[in-house]
C-alpha cells in the first residue's frame, strides 16, 4: 500500500503527520478514519504503548504503535481500524 | 504569558479550572492551558452531579443548571423497574448541569481570581530537570513556548499525555473504559425529575444506559459499555442506535456525544517530582457511577492546598507532594472509588437474571438515601440468598 523504508518504518515527514502507521513488530496497520472519529479520547486512553495523542478536534498516532488493534476494540463508533500490511 | 509560574495547570474541565481557581485565590501565580479553542466543548458527559457535591465547589445557577433531578429509576433487563429516592427524603439529590456552561463558569472564577488562562494552547512535552517536572514547552498556534512552573497539575482528561510523558503509565486496562455514546434528545417523552437507568447485557453489557433530563422533553441518551464488549456491529453507537430506535423513534437528536469513561483503579502514583494529577486524568471516576465531575473538582482543589503548602516550604519534591495522594485517598472520595470498584467487579460478573431478582426485591422500597451503598446495602438485606454471592463484597463495603 505503501512505501516502506528497509527499517519496516514509513518514511514520513514527521512522526506526528502521520495517517497511519507501519511499524518494524508489524501486526497491522493503522487507520484512523477522521471522518467517522468523534475525537474522544477513549481509544488514547487504552494504549499501552502511548503511540495516540488527542490534539484538538483530531487524532494522532505516531511510530510506537505496534497496531495491536485495542483502540479500534473500544472505539465507541468504529473509526479506527487495523489494516494487515499488503 | 510569563515565563514562570508557581502552578501550571494543563486542562480546562472542572478539575483543572478548580486547580487554577484556588491557586490564584490563594495569591499564587498560575496558568491553565486548555487544547481546545472553547472551554466546555465539545461536551464528552452524561453531565449528573450530586446537589451536596456541588455546592462545596460553586453556588449552583440556573444558569448552568439544566435539570434538577428528584430520583432514580432503575430498570432491570426484564423491565421492570424500581425508583431510588423520593420526595419525601425533603431534597433534591442531584442536577443535570449544562457543562458547556458550567465550565466556562469555572474558569471565569478562575480568571476572576487571578489566573491566566491560555485557550488552543496545548502542552506538547514536559520540561524535565534533575528527574523533577519543571513546566511545559506549550504550543500556541504553531508557536512553542517553554513555560517554567513550580508545581504542573496534569488535569488533561481521560486522554492525559501528560503524566505518560513524564514516565507514569496511565494505560486503562481495556475491560475497564466504559466506550461511551449520547444523544442529546429533544421532543421524547421523559420525566423532567427522574434520571433513568437501564441494566442489562443486552442494552449495555458491563455498563448502564442512561436517560438524564435536560430539561423538559429533553434528555441526555446514553450507553456505556465496557471495552471488552466493544467491538464491530456492537460498540457503543450501536447499542444506543437500537434503543434510541426503539424507544424514541420520533425524538430529535441535536448533539452527538462520544467518550471513554475510566472504571479501573486510581493510578497507583498521583505525584511525582514538581508533577500532580487530578480528575479523569489520575482516574479517579466513580468505578460504580462513572461519575467523575466532582472527584475531579476535590482533587483538583486538593492538589493546590498541599502543592500550596510545599512551595511556601520550598520543597516541591514527590515526597512533599505525597500528602495530596495520601489525602485523596483517604477522604470520603478516595474511600468511595475504593468500595465502589469491589462492588463494579461483582456487579459486571452478574447475569440478567440476577439483576432481575436484585432489581425485583428492591423495587418496593422507598429509599431516601440516593448514594450507592445505601442502595446495595438495602438490596442485600432483601436479598439473603445472595449473601453467599456478595461475602466478599460485604467485607469491601464494611
Amino acid at each position: 500500500m505503501a512505501i516502506v523504508s528497509k527499517s519496516g518504518r514509513i518514511p514520513a515527514i514527521s512522526p506526528k503527520k502521520r495517517l497511519w502507521v507501519l511499524p518494524a513488530n508489524t501486526l497491522g496497520m493503522l487507520l484512523i478514519h477522521r471522518d467517522i472519529c468523534g475525537y474522544c479520547g477513549c481509544c488514547v486512553s487504552v494504549c499501552p504503548e502511548g503511540s495516540l495523542e488527542l490534539i484538538d478536534a483530531y487524532l494522532e498516532s505516531d511510530d510506537r504503535c505496534t497496531g495491536c488493534g485495542l483502540c479500534a476494540k473500544v472505539c465507541p463508533v468504529g473509526a479506527l481500524e487495523v489494516r494487515d500490511e499488503g | 504569558m510569563k515565563d514562570n509560574y508557581d502552578f501550571l495547570v494543563i486542562g480546562g474541565g472542572p478539575g483543572g479550572a478548580i486547580a487554577a481557581r484556588t491557586a490564584a485565590s490563594e495569591g499564587y501565580s498560575v496558568l491553565l492551558v486548555e487544547k481546545r479553542p472553547a472551554i466546555g466543548a465539545p461536551v464528552r458527559c452524561a453531565e449528573g452531579i450530586g446537589k451536596e457535591a456541588l455546592a462545596e465547589f460553586i453556588k449552583p445557577d440556573e444558569r448552568w443548571i439544566s435539570a434538577e433531578i428528584k430520583r432514580a429509576e432503575l430498570v432491570a433487563p426484564d423491565g421492570v423497574s424500581m425508583i431510588v429516592g423520593s420526595e419525601m427524603a425533603g431534597s433534591k439529590v442531584g442536577y443535570i448541569l449544562d457543562r458547556k456552561f458550567f465550565d466556562r463558569e469555572l474558569v471565569w472564577q478562575a480568571a476572576a481570581a487571578g489566573a491566566e488562562v491560555m485557550v488552543k494552547t496545548r502542552a506538547t512535552a514536559p520540561i524535565m530537570t534533575d528527574g523533577k517536572v519543571k513546566g511545559a514547552v506549550v504550543d500556541f498556534c504553531g508557536q512553542k513556548k517553554k513555560v517554567h512552573a513550580d508545581i504542573t497539575i496534569a488535569a488533561d482528561g481521560v486522554e492525559s499525555k501528560f503524566s505518560r510523558w513524564c514516565g507514569i503509565d496511565t494505560a486503562v486496562p481495556v475491560r475497564e473504559i466504559m466506550s461511551s455514546a449520547q444523544y442529546l434528545m429533544t421532543d421524547i417523552d421523559i420525566d423532567p425529575a427522574t434520571t433513568v437507568f437501564y441494566l442489562g447485557n443486552k442494552v449495555a453489557p458491563e455498563g448502564y444506559l442512561w436517560v438524564f433530563p435536560k430539561g423538559e422533553r429533553t434528555a441526555n441518551v446514553g450507553v456505556g459499555i465496557s471495552g471488552k464488549k466493544s467491538g464491530p456491529g456492537h460498540r457503543a453507537k450501536d447499542y444506543l442506535g437500537r434503543f434510541v430506535a426503539e424507544k424514541f423513534p420520533d425524538g430529535k437528536t441535536i448533539e452527538c456525544v462520544v467518550g471513554g469513561v475510566s472504571v479501573c483503579r486510581p493510578l497507583p502514583e498521583t505525584v511525582a517530582n514538581g508533577l500532580m494529577i487530578v480528575g479523569d486524568a489520575a482516574r479517579v471516576v466513580d468505578p460504580m457511577t462513572g461519575g467523575g465531575i466532582y472527584n475531579a473538582m476535590f482533587t483538583g482543589n486538593l492538589a493546590v492546598q498541599v502543592g500550596a503548602k510545599a512551595l511556601s516550604a520550598g520543597d516541591p519534591s514527590r515526597e512533599s507532594l505525597m500528602a495530596y495522594d495520601q489525602g485523596w485517598r483517604a477522604s470520603p472520595v478516595g474511600k468511595t472509588i475504593s468500595r465502589n470498584w469491589h462492588i463494579k467487579e461483582k456487579f459486571i460478573t452478574m447475569s440478567d437474571a440476577k439483576l432481575n431478582t436484585i432489581i425485583h426485591s428492591a423495587r418496593a422500597i422507598d429509599l431516601g438515601d440516593f448514594s450507592t451503598i445505601a442502595l446495595i446495602k438495602e438490596i442485600m438485606k432483601r436479598n439473603p440468598l445472595l449473601l453467599a454471592d456478595l461475602a466478599g463484597l460485604m467485607a469491601a463495603i464494611k
